[in-house]
């Protein structure tokens, strides 16, 4: 097959509807010949540019040549000309209303704009196919425990069962993710890493870029221990090395062979998996309790998700073993189901709501602007009307009128959308872009859909006007002499519906985002309870293949704390399980029992973080100890037990009495703790819930075990950087193959934590503005219009001595009432749209009254300021001249 | 002259010039070595379109005549339609251009500067 030009379906279209048939393939040939042989001469573009200019040339001559036998004495250009004439038409008045059409073409931007790049993001965190080999009859297997839990892990005997079941799924993959320690050059590091079934990667169809994919007989006892690199793995660490298949590189205790790198759009199953294994069969794990894996099967072909349910529950049932545990059901989900959950999905589904509002208001503002400037104009068609103008011809010019607008807009949309792509992209929360495609784009489905709404309602709003112009019409208005002195009503009443509607949909974007803002600020201000500064926090891992004992791991972070304490500017150092405000507080207190008071169970209001600390905890962090004392070292390992625990939780239990000295414990069977001092409120894990300040802490001393990922914390004085890179350094002086998971100051770890607060914020805040803008637009265009027609009648006003100042009330009066109407419509939407909002916000009530009154009083200024030169322009006409005034 | 002679427009005076120029090139004349002939003295892109059109009427006119020849493999196949100047062609070519000289006798043009 030889090439073709790329527009050829369309070109040869043109040609066979204009060329005589006679003429056709000659034509069709010489273009062809031509075109193959410029694309070897002068490239493909220019090629292809020149084939599509040759066809049009020869469409164009045939047609004016036919044109000119069948009317012999005219020229050709008379067909052509009118609609030429037309288009030239609606360019002139387009441009004699420049203020219309920027308006217009600003409104069109920022609707389109603005929603496609929302969705785009959206689209691909949320709705995109994962890039995988026939993805939909890719899925996901749950089990569902007879407590009703439901868990993403299968156990392996259902694997097994399952592996052989090819009338129901074609693959059973299984896999488990985990983390290792890589040895490198420049020492080890922790990285996330999964280990995959032999036919995992195949199953998903990704080819590896280099080398090859991890393969069945890389699973089978006795093979040899391999790794596959990711993409940025290999680059980050190895330099992109090309030769780097066939290294031995370590990993944890072993040393495995690299026979592969996977390409960058491999991010199996989430972005932060560095490298992957093979996973062994489960039965050659010498644990007694067969183990849990992740599950991903291909449905065998031709099975439907429902049916191979089906199969799978009857199998369940029919043989289920005797030692099996009854009722743990298996079932097939969507890969994409978990993908984006909770409040990440709320809150997306909040920001696709703020963006349809946007929508509304951008349509009803172009439809209103286009009906007004439509009307303003109907004395003008009906004179050309009377003058013999067709409807048709009006039509005409109205449509490309609006044909204009919507081209410029359009433009102006896809440059807007680009650009606010590419200033959202780095800020996307991490959490929304660890399984969606590596890149965000400009989704073109978006572009077209929300184009193609508003170009309808610019069409529809742009045409129907001339459309209505009956000869009826015509008369009237001739003989009104287009003066009456107020306006029609159906008319007042249809501009003020959209501005009304424009501002209700503005004041509830508005509130949502005032409501986000105000939780933001809630968010960042709280106080976390001690002092940040100066603080810089390690996390270790001590992997149990070289710290095997507690003891061992115990000497090891002995060692390193005093290693570290000789680095200059180094004060202090403590260790802790992990430090606020998402490093800490992973264990909690299932329930607890105060003596003397019962029970209490953990639930959604009741969250106690459990820490283990050093006695040096409380200075170093600089949490003050309110009452009684720290722990010191008289909380030896064989001393009373005691806890300290903070003031809220004191506050709850121990309201009016004196919490020191009264005793807890964790478990019916657990020993009694004794509180010995009260600390401060230290808000850690998750700072979105009003319960952040309960804490217990114990006294590490007494612990039966360590952290597995402990936390060093530094008080530093001077330059963190330059005391970071120091500590790093002394590390890998100290032992080349301890994997630091992270090292960053405390500052800089909730400046992360608040970024996801912040950026949907700041993305509601953007909406709301443009919706602003454009409203505001809305309400400014519509009273001008108003004082533009009202113009005779405010001149008599003013002629029967009616005051300036009583002509501007009057503009102002009118503005303010469908301010008001508007202003009501909102609120009330916005509580109705705020509802789902509540599952984002900290410390804020969907019905706060402090965002609804700012946002009153934002409007009434904007509505004011937008008021304000209408109001003032009526109030500075001149009578004599407005009376004469055509 | 007893027998009229279809007057010719320029650009017809350029197409049937072309055509006699291939002839004598022995190339073939159809519409795209046509077109490249005149873009090539003329310096300029000629429109497709007008090649076409102006072919088929100087046929009509009965002063080019046409045959259709078998198509090559880089046309897709397609026939190709081959040109050439017939006697009647000639002399209503030869005729503009005697016209043109005899006009142009006696003026002294100065050249025009591209």
């Amino acid at each position: 097959m030889r090439a073709k030009p790329l527009s050829w379906r369309v070109l040869a279209r043109l040609l066979r509807r204009s060329v005589p048939p006679s003429n056709l393939d000659i034509v069709v040939g010489d273009l062809l010949e031509d075109f193959r042989r410029d694309r070897l001469r002068i490239g493909r573009i220019r090629a292809e540019f020149h084939v599509a200019l040759g066809a049009l040339s020869i469409a164009r001559s045939y047609r004016r040549a036919a044109v000119d036998r069948h009317h012999p004495h005219g020229s050709s250009a008379q067909l052509v000309e009118p609609m030429w004439r037309d288009v030239m038409n609606a360019w002139r008045r387009l441009a004699q209303t420049p203020l219309l059409t920027v308006v217009a073409v600003v409104t069109l931007a920022l609707g389109i704009g603005a929603n496609a790049a929302i969705f785009s993001v959206m689209d691909a965190v949320m709705f995109h196919p994962l890039p995988y080999s026939d993805p939909n009859r890719l899925f996901q297997l749950w089990s569902t425990h007879p407590d009703g839990l439901r868990t993403l892990s299968v156990g392996a005997e259902a694997v097994r069962d399952w592996a052989v079941r090819d009338d129901v799924f074609s693959n059973v993959e299984p896999y488990v993710q985990n983390s290792v320690t890589l040895m490198t050059d420049s020492g080890a590091r922790q990285v996330f890493s999964a280990r995959v079934g032999g036919g995992l990667m195949a199953m998903l169809g990704v080819r590896a870029q280099l080398g090859r994919r991890i393969e069945a007989a890389d699973t089978q006892p006795g093979a040899e221990p391999v790794v596959v690199l990711s993409d940025g793995l290999w680059r980050q660490v190895y330099g992109a090395d090309p030769t780097i298949l066939g290294r031995r590189v370590g990993i944890d205790a072993a040393v495995s062979t690299v026979v592969g790198v996977m390409p960058p759009s491999f991010r199996f199953p989430f972005s932060r998996q560095q490298l992957w294994q093979p996973l062994p069969p489960a039965s050659t794990r010498p644990t007694g309790r067969a183990p849990n894996y992740f599950v991903l099967v291909r449905l065998a072909p031709g099975l439907t998700r429902p049916l191979a349910q089906t199969r799978l529950d009857a199998a369940n049932t029919s043989n289920r073993a005797p030692g099996r545990p009854a009722g743990s059901r298996i079932t097939i989900e969507s890969p994409l189901a978990g993908r984006v959950a909770g409040s990440t999905r709320q809150t997306l589904l909040i920001l696709m709501g703020a963006v349809g509002l946007v929508l509304l208001i951008a349509c009803a503002n172009v439809a209103n602007l286009l009906l007004e400037s439509a009307w303003s104009r109907a004395r003008e068609q009906a004179v050309r009307i009377a003058l013999g103008a067709t409807r048709g011809r009006l039509v005409r010019t109205s449509f490309f009128e609006s044909a204009f607008l919507v081209t410029l807009g359009g433009i102006a949309a896809l440059l807007l959308a680009t650009w606010a792509v590419t200033i959202v992209r780095p800020d996307l929360p991490a959490d929304l872009t660890a399984l969606g495609p590596s890149v965000v784009e400009v989704n073109g489905d978006a572009v077209l859909f929300t184009g193609a709404l508003l170009i309808a309602a610019v069409v529809l709003c742009g045409t129907l006007p001339a459309l209505r112009t009956s000869a009826g019409a015509v008369t009237g208005m001739l003989q009104s002499g287009g003066r009456s002195l107020t306006l029609s009503r159906s008319h007042t009443i249809v501009g003020g519906t959209f501005v009304v509607v424009q501002l209700a949909a503005s004041t509830a974007l508005l509130t949502g985002a005032m409501l986000l803002i105000h939780s933001l600020i809630h968010v960042v201000s709280v106080n976390p309870g001690f002092d940040v500064r100066g603080l810089v926090a390690i996390d270790l891992v001590l992997p149990s293949w070289k710290y095997p004992t507690p003891a061992a791991k115990e000497m090891a972070l002995d060692r390193i704390g005093d290693e570290l304490r000789r680095v200059p500017g180094v004060r202090e150092a403590t260790l802790t399980a992990g430090i606020a405000p998402t490093g800490g507080g992973l264990t909690a207190a299932r329930a607890v029992e105060i003596d003397g008071q019962g029970v209490v169970l953990a639930d959604r209001t009741l969250y106690i973080p459990v820490t283990d600390v050093d006695p040096n905890f409380f200075a170093t962090l600089g949490i003050p100890i309110a009452r009684g004392r720290a722990f010191d070292s008289s909380d030896r390992a064989n001393a009373p037990l005691t806890t300290i625990i903070s003031e809220s939780l004191a506050r709850r239990f121990w309201p009016r009495e004196n919490p020191i000295g009264g005793r807890l414990r964790l478990a019916a069977d657990a020993p009694w703790y004794t509180i010995v001092g009260v600390a401060g409120d230290v808000y850690q894990f998750d700072i979105a819930q009003t319960h952040g300040g309960y804490a217990m802490y114990f006294p590490r001393s007494q612990a039966t075990d360590i952290p597995t990922q402990p936390t060093l914390v530094f008080r530093a004085s001077g330059s963190l950087t330059a005391a970071i890179g120091s500590m790093r350094a002394q590390l890998r002086g100290m032992d080349p193959e301890l994997p630091i998971q992270s090292i960053s100051t405390v500052e800089d770890l909730y400046g992360q934590f608040f970024s996801g607060s912040r950026f949907y914020a700041a993305l509601m805040s953007g909406l709301a503005f443009v919706g602003q803008v454009v409203a505001a637009i809305g309400l400014f265009g519509v009273l001008a219009s108003l004082v533009g027609r009202r113009r005779r009648e405010l001149g008599i006003r003013l002629v029967v001595g009616a005051s300036p100042s009583q002509v501007v009330r009057l503009v102002l009066r009118h503005a303010a009432g469908l301010c008001v109407i508007g202003l009501g419509a909102g609120i009330g939407l916005g509580i109705v749209i705020g509802r789902p909002l509540r599952a984002v916000l900290v410390d804020v009530s969907p019905a706060d009254p402090w965002a609804y009154v700012s946002v009153c009083v934002m409007l009434a200024l904007i509505a004011t300021a937008a008021a304000w030169i209408p109001a003032h322009r009526a109030a500075r006409i001149d009578p004599v001249r407005s009376l004469r005034f055509e | 002259m007893d027998v009229p002679v279809p007057t010719l427009g320029e650009f017809e005076i350029i197409v049937l010039l072309a055509v006699l120029r291939l002839g004598e090139a022995t190339t073939l004349a159809y519409g795209s070595t046509i077109r490249d002939e005149i873009e090539r003295h003329a310096n300029r892109r000629i429109a497709r379109g007008a090649i076409y059109v102006t072919l088929d009427r100087l046929e009509e006119k009965g002063l080019l005549a046409s045959k259709l020849s078998e198509g090559t493999p880089a046309r897709d196949q397609r026939p190709k339609r081959l040109f050439k100047v017939t006697r009647g062609g000639r002399r209503s070519l030869v005729q503009a251009l005697e016209l043109m000289n005899r006009l142009q006798q006696g003026l002294t043009l100065t050249p025009v500067r591209r």
